[in-house]
C-alpha cells in the first residue's frame, strides 16, 4: 500500500447528537431560550435541552411525567426528513473543508479532511473553524478525528457519552509517524497501528453493530475494542460471521472503507422553525442572520455570487408570505444582503405570525474576482493615448460597487418598478427613441451605436402627448405660444398598426410663450390641424 | 512695525485676509457651471458639492436644467456614478440628454409614491457616495428636512440640487446655496435663449442682484418665414393617439407646477 503522505486520509466524523432537538430549537438565541423542549417518539421522549434537564425531565420519560414537572414543557414529535434535511444542509455546509464529504444517517457526517490540511494551515484552525461556525449556526457536535471513518465515528459516539464531555470537543490521536502496515488478520496488529490504539479503550458498546453480537462479547468478557481486537480473526469470523469481520477490518483500516460522497447542490435551502410564534418581524433579526451565516458559508465555498434571494414566512394556520430581493448585479455581500432583508421586512405589515423562516437562492453565478494591476500604472509612466482612452472607457462603463448598493437599496424598499435607467434606441419616432432598463439590465452595456437627432430634442417628454388649447389655429398654453423653430416632420407610418390605412404625419415645432418665454416642443398633425405639447425644454 | 515697501494688496495677500467683496474661491471646490459668468459669481467657483443647491422657479420649461447641463454632462463624463432624479415632473427625455452630453445609462430615475418614501431616498442618496448628482422636486419640505439633507450632503459628495417653488424664497433655508431663475421673454434677434438669475444665498457673500445669463443653446433660432409653411387645415377629428405603444406609462402630471 503506497500512499502519499499528504494525500493521507484523515477522517473527522461530526457527530450531532442532539440533531433531533436542535432542528427544532436552534432558531432561538441561546440567551432567550429559558423554556423546557423535548422530543418525542413513540410517546417517549428522546431528546430534551438543558432546561428541560434542569427540571428534572429525563430521556425515556413519557409526557405526563414531563408535564407533571414542569407545566411550560414545549414538544415537538419527531421529523426524521427535517433531521436529515437539516443533515444535507450541513452537508453542504462541511464541503467548504474537503469535497470529500459523506452523510452518515441519522446524525453524523464524514468528512475526509486529509488533503485540506496545507488548505487550512494544520489541523488546529480547521477545526477550530468547524467548531465555531457550527456554534455560530446552533448546532451541538462532538468533532472526532481518526484515519477511517468507522474509528472516527465510534470515538466520537464514545466521546459523547463521556460523563465529563458535555460540551463540543475534539479528540485527536496523535499523527502516526510512519505509513501503515497491512496487517493480514486482525491480531496481528502491529504497535505503530494508531488507530487500533486509539481506539483499544473504548468499551465495545460502542460498536455500531448488532445487539446481539454486542451482548454475546459482553458475556464473553470482552470489555473495550482493544480485547476484541486482540482475538484471533478466524475465531471472530467463525463466531459472528464474516460481516462484522469485515466491520472490524473496515474499523482499523485494513480493509478500504469506500464512501459515498456529496454532489454539490446548485440550490441553497434552509429553514428555522420557531417553538412559539413570532408576532413581531423584528424577532426575526437572529434567525435571518443565522441563514444568511449558512448562505454566506455556501457561497465562500463554491466561490458563487447570487444575484436575487428569497424568504419565507409562513405558519401554520396562514398562508406562506413570500419576500424577494433581487440585486443588480451578482454580488456575495452578506451585510449587504442582510440590510436589505431588514428593509423589505419593515415594510412587511400583514404577516401576524411566524413559525418558519426559511431562505432559498436558486441562481448561482461564479464569482468573478476581478484581480488588480499588479503594477499601478503612475500617472508618470508613459501611457499611449489609446490606452489611457481605453482605461478611462472601462472606469465609466464599471460602475462602483456602492453605485449597486444604492440601487438594491431603493428598490427593496420602493419596488423593483420604482427605479429606472435610461437608453437611447434607434428609432425616428420620439416615443421610441428611448428605452427603460430596469434594475436587472442596468449594467448591461450595449454596443449599438445611435444616431441621434439633428434637431432640438426636450429634457422633458410628456407621455402621452397632451391636447392643446388652439386660439385662431395657433397653439394657446395659458398664453400664446410663439413658434420658434421648425417644423420638423417625423411620420408615423401604416407599419405601426395595420388598420391603419393613411399616414400619420406630425409637424415639431419649438415654441416659446409669449409672456414667460418658456420653451416647448409641439406639434400638430399635419391633416388634422389639432396641436399637442410633446415635451418642455426645461 | 512693517517696513513701509509693503503695499496694502500684498499685507492681505500675506495675512490672509478675507474681505466681504472677495468671494472665497480658493479652498471651496465646486462642479464647474459651465458658464463663465455664473462661475465667477458661486463661491468655489462652480456648483457645491458638499451641501445643497436650491434653485427656486414657478414654472418649468425656463431652462431650469439647461442651465445644469454643462456640470450634468461633465458629471456624467468624468464619474461612474449615478445622477439621480427623484420625482422629476416629467419623463427626462434620454436624445435630448444625449444630445446635451449626458450619458442617459448614468441616469437613474426613482418615484417615491409617498413624501416619507421620497425624503428617505433623498437622504440616503446623498449620503451614499454613490451618485455623483442628486437632483430632487419635492412635493412638500421643510426646513428641518433641509437641514438633514445638507448634512447628508456633506458626506456623499454629491452635487445636491432641489427644484422648489419662488414661494420657498421668503422661507429661511439651510442651504449652501439658493439661485432664484426668472424666466425670460424670447428676444428675436438672438440665438441663446436667456435665463435670469438671482443668488438669495452664498457662502461667503451677499445675495446678487438679478443678472442675465446666455444659455448654451440654439434655442431661440427662428426658422425663416416659417408662418408660411404652416398647414391651416381646418379641424377634423385627431386620430387615436394610442396607436402607438407608449414604453411607458407615467402618471399624468399637470402641466403648471404648483
Amino acid at each position: 500500500m503506497t500512499i502519499n503522505d499528504s494525500n493521507k486520509p484523515l477522517w473527522l466524523c461530526l457527530y450531532f447528537p442532539l440533531l433531533p432537538l436542535q432542528v427544532f430549537t436552534r432558531g432561538i438565541n441561546p440567551l432567550e431560550a429559558d423554556k423546557p423542549v423535548v422530543v418525542i417518539e413513540r410517546r417517549r421522549i428522546i431528546a430534551l435541552n438543558q432546561v428541560a434537564i434542569d427540571t428534572g425531565i429525563r430521556q425515556g420519560n413519557n409526557m405526563d411525567t414531563a408535564y407533571s414537572l414542569s407545566h411550560e414543557v414545549i414538544s415537538f414529535d419527531k421529523d426524521g426528513d427535517k433531521e436529515h434535511g437539516a443533515l444535507a444542509t450541513l452537508a453542504q455546509w462541511a464541503y467548504q473543508f474537503s469535497p470529500a464529504v459523506a452523510i452518515r444517517a441519522p446524525d453524523c457526517l464524514l468528512i475526509d479532511i486529509g488533503a485540506s490540511l496545507k488548505l487550512f494551515k494544520g489541523l488546529e484552525p480547521l477545526t477550530t473553524q468547524a467548531s465555531k461556525e457550527l456554534q455560530a449556526l446552533g448546532y451541538t457536535a462532538v468533532l472526532s478525528l481518526n484515519q477511517t471513518p468507522l474509528a472516527a465515528l465510534l470515538s466520537a459516539h464514545y466521546m459523547w457519552h463521556q460523563p465529563s464531555h458535555q460540551r463540543t470537543r475534539r479528540h485527536a490521536p496523535q499523527q502516526p509517524e510512519e505509513s501503515q502496515e497491512t496487517a493480514n488478520t486482525l491480531s496481528n496488529n502491529t504497535p505503530d497501528n494508531e488507530t487500533t490504539r486509539s481506539i483499544a479503550m473504548i468499551p465495545v458498546t460502542y460498536l455500531q453493530v448488532d445487539k446481539a453480537i454486542l451482548s454475546s462479547l459482553q458475556q464473553m468478557g470482552i470489555v473495550t475494542v482493544g480485547d476484541l481486537l486482540d482475538l484471533p480473526a478466524g475465531s471472530i469470523n467463525r463466531r459472528f460471521g464474516v460481516y462484522f469481520t469485515d466491520y472490524l477490518r473496515r474499523l482499523v483500516g485494513e480493509q478500504p472503507d469506500p464512501q459515498k460522497y456529496i454532489t454539490q447542490q446548485p440550490h441553497f435551502f434552509s429553514d428555522i422553525s420557531f417553538m412559539s410564534d413570532v408576532t413581531n418581524t423584528s424577532a426575526l433579526l437572529f434567525p435571518i442572520k443565522r441563514l444568511l451565516n449558512e448562505l454566506d458559508a455556501f457561497l465562500t465555498a463554491r466561490q458563487l455570487h447570487i444575484n436575487q434571494l428569497s424568504w419565507r414566512l409562513s405558519h401554520r394556520n396562514q398562508p406562506t408570505r413570500g419576500l424577494s430581493i433581487y440585486l443588480a448585479s451578482p454580488e456575495h455581500n452578506i451585510p449587504g444582503l442582510l440590510r436589505l432583508t431588514q428593509l423589505k421586512l419593515e415594510q412587511v405589515k400583514d404577516v401576524k405570525e411566524v413559525d418558519t423562516l426559511a431562505l432559498s437562492v436558486n441562481d448561482f453565478f461564479p464569482a468573478n474576482t476581478t484581480s488588480g494591476d499588479l503594477f499601478p500604472v503612475s500617472n508618470y509612466a508613459s501611457v499611449t493615448k489609446e490606452q489611457s482612452e481605453a482605461k478611462t472607457a472601462q472606469k465609466r462603463s464599471q460602475r462602483p460597487d456602492n453605485a449597486n448598493g444604492l440601487l438594491n437599496l431603493l428598490c427593496t424598499r420602493l419596488g423593483p418598478d420604482a427605479c429606472f435607467s435610461l437608453a437611447l434606441q434607434n428609432d425616428h419616432r420620439p416615443e421610441k427613441a428611448w428605452q427603460r432598463v430596469t434594475q436587472q439590465h442596468i449594467n448591461e452595456t450595449s454596443t449599438q451605436t445611435i444616431q441621434l437627432p439633428d434637431s432640438h430634442r426636450p429634457i422633458f417628454l410628456l407621455t402621452p402627448p397632451r391636447v392643446m388649447q388652439t386660439d385662431d389655429h395657433q397653439p394657446y398654453l395659458d398664453g400664446k405660444l410663439t413658434l420658434l423653430a421648425g417644423p420638423e416632420r417625423i411620420d408615423f407610418g401604416w407599419w405601426d398598426r395595420p388598420t391603419l390605412n393613411e399616414t400619420i404625419t406630425r409637424d415639431y415645432y419649438v415654441a416659446a410663450h409669449s409672456k414667460s418665454g418658456a420653451l416647448y416642443w409641439v406639434f400638430h398633425y399635419v391633416h388634422y390641424g389639432k396641436w399637442y405639447l410633446h415635451g418642455i425644454f426645461s | 512695525m512693517s517696513p513701509p515697501s509693503e503695499s496694502l494688496p500684498a499685507l492681505l495677500k500675506k495675512t490672509g485676509l478675507w474681505r466681504a467683496s472677495h468671494l472665497d474661491c480658493e479652498f471651496r471646490q465646486g462642479i464647474p457651471t459651465g458658464y463663465t459668468e455664473l462661475d465667477q459669481q458661486l463661491p468655489g467657483a462652480g456648483w457645491p458639492t458638499a451641501g445643497l443647491t436650491e434653485l427656486l422657479h414657478d414654472q418649468p420649461g425656463i431652462g431650469e436644467l439647461r442651465l445644469l447641463a454643462p456640470a450634468l454632462a461633465y458629471l456624467s463624463e468624468q464619474q461612474s456614478r449615478w445622477l439621480l432624479w427623484i420625482s422629476p415632473p416629467y419623463l427626462p427625455y434620454a436624445p435630448a440628454l444625449a444630445q446635451l452630453g449626458i450619458n442617459p445609462a448614468s441616469l437613474l430615475i426613482v418615484r417615491p409614491t409617498t413624501v416619507s418614501d421620497s425624503l428617505w431616498v433623498m437622504e440616503q442618496a446623498l449620503a451614499s457616495e454613490s451618485c455623483s448628482a442628486v437632483l430632487a422636486w419635492p412635493k412638500q419640505i421643510n426646513e428641518k428636512q433641509i437641514r438633514r439633507l445638507q448634512l447628508a450632503s456633506k458626506t456623499g459628495q454629491a452635487l445636491g440640487l432641489l427644484f422648489r417653488p419662488s414661494s420657498a424664497a421668503r422661507q429661511s433655508s439651510p442651504a449652501e446655496l439658493r439661485l432664484r431663475l426668472f424666466p425670460q421673454a424670447v428676444t428675436p434677434l438672438k440665438e441663446r435663449s436667456t435665463i435670469g438669475i438671482q443668488i438669495l444665498k452664498r457662502r461667503g457673500s451677499w445675495r446678487s442682484d438679478t443678472f442675465m445669463l446666455d444659455l448654451d443653446d440654439q434655442l431661440n433660432q427662428v426658422t425663416p418665414d416659417f408662418a408660411e409653411m404652416i398647414v391651416r387645415n381646418p379641424q377634423r377629428s385627431a386620430p387615436d393617439l394610442a396607436y402607438i405603444d407608449h414604453p411607458v406609462a407615467l402618471p399624468r402630471h399637470d402641466h403648471q407646477r404648483q
